[in-house]
């Protein structure tokens, strides 16, 4: 086009900082030489206003627009370029800043509205909403919405600048509902001591909302654990400590089943291999158990081979022992048997039993069992007493023993009419002859004894019997009744001889009381291990991946030379040695190791302690909790 | 080059320092979020503060060409930070969607804004010829009164409308205002292509006087054509900022929102 | 495009004066300066009394007029006809006084303050400003117009001066040798002043002996042995030897002073070709016959290639070429010859210094081993090449630098280079401009374009300032502390002078506002007020040139085309 368009004179400066540009130029029609005016409007509508001078107008055009115009103004002194005129538009810079500013003030008014709805109103649409919540707690919050947890909410501007400036711990609101076998807000709900201090714990910390229904705890990491733990390591297979050297078999076992002999011993013995179980899982049960693995019932397992063991063994209430004088009342005696009377007879008296009394019985009367002369004449009383209440003053001396009577457990099933038989016979220095021998178990009389024949497992009689004498034996004052007491119990939970022999199998342990003292107990049950609740460990998992059969030898190695029945001698329940080989470090490294199965610290501990819901969570109905603080 | 680099370098380094901090604070049970959160809000702060800068060129704030720089470089940085920031691509939360909604458009465009203003200049130089893109309408106008002189002009000299109505019909549209904008912004020839066809297909039906007269009009539409092809990059060079820019403004406003929003409810 | 004709325009078209008389004339040959001419060594096309009928006027100055100011450019001489002047010594007026702006840089609040005082209006004046009483007397031509000072006592009282009385020359020095002018002449009492433009006084100095003594003698005394001291290849001579060397060293000039009217003419018929066209000083193949040295103006450096020349680069003031070439025919080597062909682009003065005196104080010197390193070329080898290092440079090398030396940007110091390639037509440049100078932008982002090149349309603050020649009121003017040329708007008149002298277009008068955006008339005959406007290259502000600090893609720069090489490395500012 136009080489000079450079030229001072024709080439004006460019005004990109001008708000405004012709409106012609904007329809692609020739600009205006004077653009638009500073307020916005068409400033072209004239090329130049005409100057009055010696009677003529003159035009003023501009030298650059080329000039004075050849037509010149009218004789009115009207310009003769005239058009009408533009509507100038903004520049583009204008536009982008009203956008900018359109935008900035749609987003304020979005969030004045926003604020302005009622927060119940959250439902529909809600700007503010952070994110939707975890599933747990997206139910709860149905009702009070955001002010569940967040106390400002709702509160207006005043709330606002004050929460700006006070602290919130929101951790406040969570333990409203939850609860923990600890204080919330110490690392571990442990109160243990600990030797430095840590700071408050806060659930926000770990736990997170607003990140969709499923996620509400974040990424933990074996990092976060060396925070607190002074013992700081990298993973489990580097650095871990080294378990604790009996683990994980710390506790004697409720059940004395020494694995060594069973499984060298009897289960190669033919005459029980019928019997015997094929693998660990013929015993025990796997499926569904995490940390423990349960033996199964007696019933299910022990019952063959030692099922007929129970009832052999009874336990003698009475025996009628060796008297050296008879002091039995016989008149009375007669009387309240109601037997024909006897000639009375001043023969020497010659005890029909040269036994000696029975050690429960001994016990209970407090006399010595092989002093004939001492026990002779309570025995006899007791005797002749049983003749005329039968069972009554065994009752009250049962009763008298504990602080809790205890008769009812013990005589369960004693049918008084034999027990008066029985003592009616002794009083006339007779044996008792039963009329029948008592087969199916339960209390019977047979000659010079008053016995009880368990009538199998779980018997609840002989059970109290042996509780009876472990709680009796540690309780006396007197000396010489600990030692009968002491001398009951022995016979009571002898392995061989007690009643049931429940010993055989059932450990007997001390353990100390919350005032310090000790007692004996007997441990009925399987032992569950609750004391690790920090821990926990899943057999299913584990052995879904080794596999059923061989899988439990893997980490339960047999230990051949370990004394396990020896450990069952005393009633330390600590002092013990299990079957099996504690399990070391290495056995879990083999798997849990870097690039082969994860090894963070939650795979085995757990964070919390009890975790769980506060009742009032469990109970509340559809009410709005109350939130006060 | 060299200078990007090293920018590039530095924020690298600063997002590997922002990165570790909020492992660091992430082990100990504190709050990355508000690590990688502040140094993002910086980072936006600093994106926008571009603008401002421009607005006061006669500070001595270090030259244009290290804030451009910077710029571009920070907001590569602001992205990274935001996805350290907040751990996954898409948030859940209305509030936080659409403001993400709006970081992603305006980094988008910033991106595209970057790509044309690293393609077009070329593009423009090669045409050949320079304009001001705001004399573009008066340039036009006027290549369309020389156009429209020299068909009155053809008309009367050589007594032929031919060219006339050709003009009327077809070449007029052309130099009505610029065209074929679509195809310039993707670096087309269509315009080329279809100057040359309408100019050609009307060659057999013309003396050799006519000729003269549509070599010029060819001549001027070749520089028209030059002139769209400006306004059509130019425009897209201007008209990009038209909705960075904007984004930027709401993004900042709903960040700011944000800020009080965790300050109020979580401090 | 059509070509208009017209006459080649012939010497005198334009007398200086417009309303000299015969009278004045005879009047003129009356006085003793004159009458010792002798009128007949004068071609008949140039006589003396044309010459004094149209390269000279008679200018009347009132007692405490400006005549001339330290600091301008000025194409003519004068000669006093009656009343007493006076030459103010160092260190001179200030510059408030001569009607220059004051410049100080702002300072950070100041800065700041721009972002809510400019303007939207364009060229928004505070009329207030412009003080009538600021010492512009006006005359019926505006390029007439003088700035008197107004208290002469106190002038006199606080600055040294001497007095000049009737029948003396000055002002001849800086109109040959396109120098700024050394010092302020005033008048002291109403004066009469015979003002020779450029071309007569050259026609004096070339047919009369008289005068050409008087010019040259005072010409080596006053400026030529200071000037060759100060070069590098004299500056180890004591003053004896520089005196010789002076007394030995020819001048000569070569092009036309008012290069840039014939140039912007000839630009505007696509008529500027070249080599062919320029005034040769010294041509390729030619036996040296001395040392030119460059004492104003730009001479191209040129060698022959194929068909045509390939211009290689050009030198400036204080540039020199050749004593390589007669070191080598000294050392006795034979068929030395020159190697360049040096032509002038525009006005060139260059002094030539004789093989004798180069041999005598130079070689000497050189073979004394005390410095052997610089020769040709430029007294600063660490900066710039010297000619040598440019016959390697390719043809693409050396392109952008012979599209330079063509459009004679290399004249410019800060010329607005932008690359194309780089640059997204934003315009943050140009708003940087406005927002640092009250709203207006001070220059247009377009010019000419080479490759990827544009020079844009901003003033480059020139070596060679032709804009500052004839300015009336000395507006225009370099300034003392920065070496940029900037306008005093306060002084500034509107007469186009500069506007129209500039060579690139890079002045462009405005009509003034006032705050309403309305153009403020003149009252006598309603024409806007307009003003000459330019880069200022930022002078007050902070940060430099606000378009290059404010480019963001580092596509516009300041340069100055010395320090351009190939591939777009700039090292302007």
């Amino acid at each position: 086009m136009d080489e000079n368009k450079f030229d001072h004179g024709k080439s004006p400066y460019e005004r990109p900082n001008f708000p405004f540009r012709c409106g012609r130029g904007a329809l692609w029609r020739t600009p205006c030489n004077n653009g638009p005016k500073v307020d916005g409007s068409c400033g072209g509508t004239r090329d130049c206003t005409p100057f009055f001078k010696e009677d003529r107008w003159l035009c003023r055009r501009e030298k650059r627009y080329g000039g004075p115009c050849k037509e010149g103004p009218s004789p009115t002194g009207e310009c003769s370029w005239q058009r009408p005129p533009c509507a100038p538009r903004k520049t583009l810079r204008e536009i982008r800043g009203q956008i900018s500013f359109l935008a900035v003030a749609a987003i304020v008014a979005l969030l004045l509205i926003s604020q302005a709805l009622n927060p119940t109103f959250a439902g529909f649409v809600n700007i503010s909403d952070a994110g939707p919540l975890s599933k747990s707690h997206k139910k709860f919050t149905e009702i009070e919405g955001c002010a569940a947890c967040h106390a400002a909410y709702g509160q207006g501007p005043v709330g606002w600048i004050k929460a700006v400036f006070t602290p919130v711990d929101i951790s406040e609101r969570c333990v409203n509902c939850h609860s923990f076998g600890g204080p919330d807000s110490i690392a571990h709900n442990n109160d243990l001591a600990i030797d430095r201090e840590v700071r408050k714990t806060e659930c926000i910390m770990c736990h997170r909302e607003h990140s969709g229904q499923k996620m509400s705890t974040r990424q933990s990491t074996s990092e976060q654990c060396n925070t607190c733990h002074k013992n700081k390591f990298e993973s489990f297979s580097k650095g871990h400590p080294e378990f604790p050297e009996k683990y994980p078999y710390f506790n004697r076992n409720a059940i004395k089943f020494d694995h060594g002999s069973h499984l060298k011993k009897h289960f190669e013995n033919p005459k029980f291999t019928e019997k015997a179980p094929t693998s660990c899982t013929g015993c025990h049960q796997v499926t569904l158990s995490d940390r423990e693995v349960r033996p199964q019932a007696f019933e299910t397992i022990c019952v063959n081979c030692h099922g007929s063991q129970i009832t052999k063994k009874d336990l003698v209430l009475i025996r009628l022992p060796e008297f050296m004088q008879n002091f039995v009342d016989k008149d009375a005696l007669i009387q309240a048997c109601n037997s024909p009377a006897e000639e009375k007879t001043d023969d020497e008296f010659l005890s029909v039993s040269t036994e000696m009394p029975a050690l429960v019985s001994a016990f209970l009367l407090n006399v010595p069992e092989d002093d004939p002369e001492t026990y002779e004449q309570p025995l006899q009383e007791l005797i002749q007493a049983m003749t005329e209440e039968s069972m009554l003053p065994i009752e009250d001396l049962v009763n008298s023993q504990t602080e809790t009577p205890m008769a009812d457990k013990l005589l369960t099933g004693l049918n008084p009419e034999v027990l008066k038989r029985a003592a009616c016979s002794w009083g006339l220095n007779l044996e008792y002859e039963p009329p029948a021998e008592a087969k199916f178990g339960g209390w019977y009389a047979d000659m010079l004894e008053v016995r009880y024949k368990p009538t199998g497992h779980r018997d609840p009689v002989a059970k109290s019997w042996i509780e009876f004498a472990l709680n009796v034996s540690t309780v006396q004052d007197d000396e010489d009744k600990t030692t009968r007491a002491i001398a009951m119990r022995d016979e009571v939970i002898s392995a061989k001889e007690g009643v049931g022999s429940c010993v055989k199998c059932h450990a007997v342990s001390e353990t100390t009381l919350a005032d310090g003292k000790k007692k004996l107990e007997i441990e009925w049950q399987y032992k569950e291990v609750n004391n690790r609740p920090h821990s926990q460990y899943s057999h299913t998992s584990h052995i879904e991946i080794m596999g059923n059969k061989s899988s439990c030898s893997n980490c339960h190695i047999l230990d051949g030379k370990a004394e396990y029945m020896a450990s069952f001698k005393g009633f330390d329940a600590t002092k013990w040695s299990s079957n099996f080989s504690s399990i070391k470090r290495k056995t879990c490294i083999q798997c849990h190791t870097e690039s082969q199965i994860n090894q963070d610290c939650q795979s085995c501990h757990i964070y919390h302690l009890n975790p769980g819901f506060k009742k009032k969570m469990v109970s509340a109905k559809r009410q709005m909790p109350e939130i006060k603080k | 080059m060299k200078r990007t680099l090293g920018y590039a370098v530095i924020a690298i380094l600063f997002f590997a320092l922002i990165w570790v901090w909020t492992l660091e604070v992430d082990s100990s049970l504190n709050y990355p979020e508000f690590i990688s959160g502040g140094a993002l809000f910086f980072t936006i702060f600093f994106l926008c503060l571009f603008n401002i800068r421009k607005r006061v060129p006669f500070l001595p704030l270090w030259p244009a060409r290290k804030w451009f720089l910077l710029h571009t470089v920070a907001g590569f940085l602001a992205l990274s930070l935001f996805w350290l920031h907040a751990g996954i691509m898409w948030p859940n939360g209305l509030y936080v969607q659409i403001l993400v909604f709006l970081f992603y458009l305006t980094t988008l465009s910033g991106i595209v804004g970057l790509v044309m203003e690293k393609v077009y200049p070329n593009l423009l130089t090669r045409i050949g010829l320079e304009c001001i893109y705001e004399r573009i309408p008066r340039d036009i106008a006027e290549i369309r009164n020389k156009a429209e002189t020299l068909v009155f002009e053809c008309t009367e000299k050589t007594g032929s409308d031919t060219l006339a109505q050709h003009y009327l019909e077809t070449l007029g549209w052309f130099f009505q205002r610029p065209r074929f904008f679509i195809n310039n912004i993707f670096g087309g020839q269509n315009a080329q292509t279809w100057v040359m066809q309408q100019c050609s297909i009307l060659e057999r039906f013309l003396n050799a006087s006519e000729r003269d007269y549509l070599d010029k009009i060819f001549a001027l539409a070749e520089i028209k054509r030059k002139i769209d092809f400006h306004y059509s990059l130019q425009t897209m060079l201007k008209n990009w900022l038209l909705i960075h820019i904007p984004l930027a403004a709401a993004v900042m406003t709903m960040v700011v929102w944000h800020i009080i929003v965790i300050q109020v409810f979580f401090n | 495009m059509t070509i208009t004709t017209q006459s080649r325009p012939q010497r005198w078209d334009q007398p200086f004066g417009s309303d000299m008389t015969d009278g004045d004339v005879e009047r003129l040959l009356t006085i003793p300066e004159i009458q010792a001419i002798e009128a007949k060594k004068f071609p008949s096309r140039i006589s003396l009394a044309g010459i004094l009928r149209n390269d000279a006027r008679i200018m009347q100055y009132k007692a405490g007029d400006i005549v001339i100011r330290e600091g301008d450019y000025g194409n003519s001489a004068f000669l006093i006809l009656n009343g007493s002047l006076r030459v103010v010594l160092a260190p001179g007026l200030p510059g408030e006084m001569l009607g220059r702006r004051k410049i100080q840089k702002k300072n950070f609040w100041q800065a700041l303050k721009q972002l809510w005082t400019q303007k939207i209006s364009p060229e928004f004046r505070d009329v207030q400003r412009y003080n009538p009483e600021s010492g512009l007397r006006e005359a019926k031509d505006p390029g007439s117009a003088h700035v008197f000072l107004q208290d002469i006592p106190a002038i006199l009282d606080s600055n040294k001066t001497a007095i000049l009385e009737g029948g003396a020359l000055f002002g001849e020095l800086a109109a040959l040798g396109r120098t700024p002018r050394t010092s302020t002449i005033f008048a002291e009492t109403d004066s009469e002043l015979l003002e020779i433009r450029w071309q007569g006084l050259r026609e004096f100095r070339k047919y009369d002996q008289g005068w050409r003594r008087l010019i040259d003698e005072r010409y080596r005394q006053n400026a030529l042995k200071a000037h060759l001291g100060a070069t590098s290849i004299f500056e180890h001579l004591d003053d004896s030897d520089l005196q010789e060397v002076a007394d030995h060293t020819l001048f000569e000039t070569y092009g036309t002073f008012d290069w840039h009217l014939s140039y912007k003419k000839m630009q505007g018929q696509d008529r500027v070709e070249g080599v062919k066209d320029e005034p040769e000083i010294a041509r390729q193949g030619s036996y040296p016959d001395g040392v030119l040295m460059v004492r104003a103006g730009f001479a191209r450096v040129s060698v022959q290639r194929g068909n045509g020349s390939q211009t290689i680069t050009y030198l400036g003031a204080g540039d020199f070429y050749g004593a390589d070439e007669i070191y080598k025919t000294w050392k006795g080597e034979t068929d030395v010859s020159l190697k360049v062909t040096i032509t002038a682009l525009g006005y060139v003065e260059i002094l030539r210094v004789p093989t004798k005196t180069i041999e005598k104080h130079l070689f000497a010197y050189w073979e004394s081993g005390r410095q052997g390193g610089t020769r040709d070329g430029n007294p600063n080898p660490g900066k710039r090449r010297r000619i040598q290092d440019f016959f390697e440079q390719t043809l693409a090398e050396g392109a952008l630098q012979e599209w330079a030396v063509q459009e004679r940007f290399v004249n410019g110091t800060q010329a607005m280079l932008i690359n194309l390639d780089r640059c997204v037509r934003c315009d943050d440049c140009v708003r940087a401009c406005a927002s640092t100078h009250d709203g207006n932008p001070r220059f247009v982002r377009h010019g000419k374009t080479f490759q990827n090149w544009m020079v844009a349309n901003a003033c480059m603050h020139c070596a060679d300032p032709v804009c500052m020649i004839g300015c009336p009121t000395g507006a225009i003017h370099r300034s003392m502390s920065g070496g940029m040329v900037i306008i005093n708007d306060d002084t500034c008149i509107g007469c186009e002078t500069c506007a129209n002298s500039c060579p690139y277009s890079n002045i462009r008068m405005v009509s003034i506002r006032d705050e309403g955006g309305q153009h403020i008339l003149d009252p006598q005959n309603h024409k806007p007020i307009i003003k000459a406007t330019k880069c200022d290259l930022c002078a007050d502000q902070i940060t430099g040139p606000a378009c290059a600090f404010a480019c963001p893609h580092d596509a516009l720069n300041r340069v100055d085309f010395r320090d351009v090489t190939w591939g777009g490395e700039t090292g302007g500012q």
